[in-house]
C-alpha cells in the first residue's frame, strides 16, 4: 500500500475504532457469550443453547411470523412506494420537495407517538371499529395480530422505500423512456421493460433498509401486536428483561442477527450484480 | 409555378403552422416547413431555440398546440410515435444499459411480437449491415463511442422507418470523434438515401452533413436554404450573427454635391448609384488593412486604430476600432504584414459591392 493510500485509509480510522468499540465488540460478546457454559471456576464450550432454541416449535413459530411480518411489510412498502415514485419523476423539483416532506413526516415523528396514534385508530374501540358500528358492521380485529403489526410496520417505513425508489428513479434518462416508446413499447411495456429494471437497485437497497428494520423492530410489535404477535425482538427483551436469562436471549438475537444477514447478503448480491448492469450507458 | 415553400407534391415531410407553448411561451411559433424525398436536413439554432421541442413534435413524444405534420402527404398528428415511421436516436444514443447489444437492437421487434427466430435473423443482419457482428453479448457501456453509435443506428433502423431524426446525437462528445462520427451519418444517409432530420447547435455539424438547413431563433424560423446559401444571403441580422458573421453595421444613404454617399459607422463610401438605408453584413475576410490614406475605387474606408490580433493557425483575425464601432477582419497567416502591431493607426477597407444588405433591420 503506497503511503498516499495509507494517508486515505486514515480517514475511516475515527469511524472504525467508533463501529468496533461500541458495535462490533458487544456483538462478538453476545455471540460468544451464548456459546459458553460457566460452571463454577470454569467455562466449557457448548452448543446446547441452540440446540434448545432450534427444537423448540415456539422458536420456529417465532422466527417464521418475524421474516413473515418483514417480508409483508416490505412488499407493501414497494407497492406502495414504486407509483409514488414514478409520480415524483413528473413532478417539478419544487412539487417534489413539498410531497416529500408530506410523505416523510412520520420518519419526524417519535416513533411511540406514532404507534399510540395507530392504537388509537385500530383498536377494539378505536376510530375505524367505532365507525363500522355505526354503520352496523361487525368489527374487525385491526390490532394485537399480525395485520396490525403490519400496518404500523409499513406506515414507519414507508418512507425509506421511497426514498431508496425514488433516488434511482431520478437517476433513470428521460431519454430511454422516449427511446422505448419510440420502438413502439406501451406504457406498461416501457415500465416493466426499461423503468423496473433500471431500478432494481434502488428498489433492493429499499428492501434490505424495510426488511432489517422490520425484523428487529420492537415498538410497534409491543404496541400494535400485544402479547398474542410476539415477534423474535420481542421475545429478546422478555428474555433479557423479564426472566434475566441474558444467553437465552442472546441465543434469539444471534439466530435473528444470522438469519436477516443471510437474506440481506443474498438481495445484495443481486443488487450489486444489476448495479453493474445498469451503470454507465 | 408555385414557390417552393407552398408545394405539397413531392415533400416528403411538411410542416404545417407548427406551435407549441410551455406556459404560455411559445417554444415553437408557427414553423412551416417542407423536407424533399431523401434529403439531408438540419435543424440549427441557438439552445432555447424551439428545434428539439420540434423534433419532439415530428417523433409524437410532444403533442402540438397548433399546426399539422405530414409525412408523404398524410396528417400524423394524432398518430402515436412509433406508428409515424420516425425512428430516432438520441444524444448520447440513450442505449438501454441493463441490455446486451442484441436485445437493444431487438427491442423494437420484440414489442411488436415479432417471433424469435425472425428476430434472430433480422438483428444479426442488421448487426453485420453496421459491421458489429459478434458484440451481440456486450452491453452499451462496454462499447466504444463509434461503435455506440452504431448500435443506436441499427436499433433505430430494424423497423425500416420512413424518416431518421438525430437530437444532438454528437453533444457530449470530443471534437474529433464528433467528426468522424457526423461523416457516418452522412455516409448511411448516402447509402439509404433515407429522409434525414439532424438537430444541433454546432454550425460545422450542420453545414458539412446537410442538404439544407433550417436556422430556428425564438421558436421561429428564420431561414431555410443550403449552407451556402445561408452563409453568404444570410435573411436577418440573427441568421448572421448566428453563422458567425461579426460585422453588421447600417448604412445611411448621404448626397453631396450630386455625388452619392453611403454613410457607415462615421466612414463614407462613394457610391455609383443612391444607396439605401440598411443594415449591412461586411464579411470578415473582405476587410483589408489598408496601407495609405487613400480608399480605392468601389471600396468603404475606416480609419481607426488596430485594437487586437489574434492568431487561429492559417489565419489571423484582427480588429480595428473607430469611434464607437469595431471592424472584425481576417486573412491568411502567410497574407499578413508582421509589422502591424496593436495600438498603432490604420486604415480598414472593403470593397462595397461585397457587403451584404440584411432585409430585416437589426
Amino acid at each position: 500500500m503506497t503511503t498516499a493510500r495509507l494517508r486515505s485509509a486514515s480517514l475511516i480510522m475515527p469511524a472504525l475504532i467508533f463501529i468496533a468499540a461500541l458495535f462490533l465488540a458487544p456483538v462478538v460478546q453476545i455471540l460468544a457469550g451464548s456459546f459458553v457454559q460457566t460452571n463454577s471456576g470454569g467455562w466449557t464450550f457448548t452448543a446446547g443453547l441452540y440446540e434448545a432454541f432450534f427444537t423448540d416449535a415456539y422458536s420456529w413459530r417465532l422466527l417464521e411470523r418475524t421474516l413473515r411480518i418483514s417480508a409483508i411489510t416490505t412488499l407493501a412498502c414497494l407497492v406502495m412506494a414504486f407509483p409514488v415514485a414514478l409520480l415524483m419523476r413528473r413532478l417539478s423539483s419544487a412539487q417534489r420537495t413539498v410531497l416529500a416532506i408530506l410523505l416523510l413526516s412520520p420518519l419526524l415523528t417519535s416513533v411511540v407517538v406514532r404507534t399510540l396514534a395507530w392504537v388509537i385508530l385500530l383498536g377494539p374501540v378505536g376510530l375505524i371499529n367505532k365507525t363500522l358500528g355505526v354503520l352496523g358492521i361487525a368489527p374487525v380485529a385491526l390490532m394485537y395480530n399480525d395485520i396490525g403489526v403490519i400496518i404500523g410496520l409499513t406506515h414507519v417505513f414507508f418512507g425509506y422505500m421511497l426514498l431508496a425508489i425514488t433516488a434511482s428513479m431520478l437517476k433513470l434518462d428521460e431519454r430511454l423512456v422516449l427511446a422505448a416508446i419510440n420502438l413502439g413499447a406501451s406504457r406498461w411495456q416501457v415500465l416493466r421493460t426499461i423503468v423496473f429494471p433500471l431500478c432494481l437497485p434502488g428498489i433492493v437497497s429499499g428492501s434490505v433498509l424495510v426488511f432489517t428494520m422490520s425484523a428487529s423492530a420492537y415498538i410497534v410489535p409491543v404496541l400494535l401486536g400485544g402479547t398474542a404477535t410476539k415477534v423474535m425482538a420481542t421475545e429478546v427483551y422478555d428474555l433479557a428483561i423479564n426472566y434475566l436469562e441474558w444467553k437465552e436471549a442472546a441465543v434469539v438475537a444471534a439466530v435473528l442477527f444470522v438469519t436477516v444477514w443471510l437474506i440481506v447478503a443474498a438481495l445484495a448480491r443481486f443488487a450489486t450484480r444489476h448495479e453493474r448492469i445498469g451503470e454507465g450507458g | 409555378m408555385p414557390s417552393d415553400n407552398q408545394s405539397t407534391e413531392g415533400a416528403f415531410l411538411a410542416l404545417r403552422s407548427l406551435t407549441k407553448r410551455f406556459d404560455g411561451h411559445a417554444a415553437v411559433n408557427g414553423i412551416s416547413l417542407e423536407v424533399k424525398p431523401g434529403e439531408f436536413v438540419s435543424l440549427l439554432g441557438p439552445s432555447g431555440g424551439g428545434k428539439t421541442t420540434l423534433l419532439h413534435m415530428i417523433a409524437g413524444f410532444t403533442e402540438p398546440d397548433a399546426g399539422d405534420i405530414l409525412i408523404q402527404g398524410e396528417s400524423v398528428r394524432d398518430w402515436p410515435s412509433h406508428r409515424r415511421g420516425a425512428a430516432m436516436v438520441f444524444q448520447s444514443y440513450a442505449l438501454f444499459p441493463h441490455l446486451t447489444v442484441f436485445e437493444n437492437v431487438a427491442f423494437g421487434l420484440r414489442m411488436r411480437k415479432v417471433g424469435d427466430g425472425e428476430i434472430r435473423r433480422q438483428v444479426s443482419a442488421a448487426l453485420e449491415e453496421v459491421r458489429l457482428q459478434g458484440l451481440e453479448k456486450r452491453y452499451p457501456r462496454q462499447l466504444s463511442g463509434g461503435q455506440q453509435q452504431r448500435v443506436a443506428l441499427a436499433r433505430a433502423l430494424i423497423l425500416k422507418p420512413r424518416l431518421l431524426l438525430l437530437d444532438e446525437p454528437l453533444s457530449n462528445l470530443d471534437p474529433n470523434l464528433r467528426r468522424e462520427l457526423r461523416d457516418n451519418f452522412r455516409e448511411i444517409h448516402n447509402q439509404t438515401r433515407m429522409t434525414t432530420l439532424l438537430v444541433t447547435h454546432d454550425i460545422e455539424e450542420a453545414f458539412t452533413t446537410s442538404d439544407r438547413v433550417a436556422i430556428l431563433g425564438n421558436g421561429r424560423l428564420e431561414q431555410f436554404d443550403t449552407p451556402q446559401a445561408i452563409y453568404t444571403r444570410p435573411a436577418s441580422a440573427f441568421v448572421a450573427r448566428f453563422v458567425g458573421h461579426r460585422n453588421i453595421v447600417q448604412g445611411t444613404p448621404v448626397q453631396k454635391e450630386a455625388r452619392h454617399f453611403l454613410a457607415i459607422e462615421g466612414a463614407e463610401a462613394l457610391l455609383e448609384t443612391p444607396g439605401a438605408a440598411s443594415s449591412y453584413v461586411i464579411p470578415m475576410n473582405q476587410v483589408r488593412i489598408a496601407t495609405d490614406e487613400t480608399t480605392p475605387h468601389g471600396y468603404a474606408g475606416m480609419s481607426g486604430v488596430l485594437e487586437k490580433i489574434e492568431y487561429l493557425g492559417a489565419l489571423v483575425r484582427f480588429q480595428v476600432k473607430s469611434g464607437g464601432a469595431t471592424l472584425v477582419g481576417e486573412c491568411l497567416d502567410d497574407q499578413w504584414s508582421v509589422s502591424l502591431q496593436p495600438g498603432i493607426a490604420t486604415r480598414a477597407c472593403w470593397p462595397l459591392h461585397r457587403m451584404i444588405d440584411l432585409p430585416g433591420a437589426v
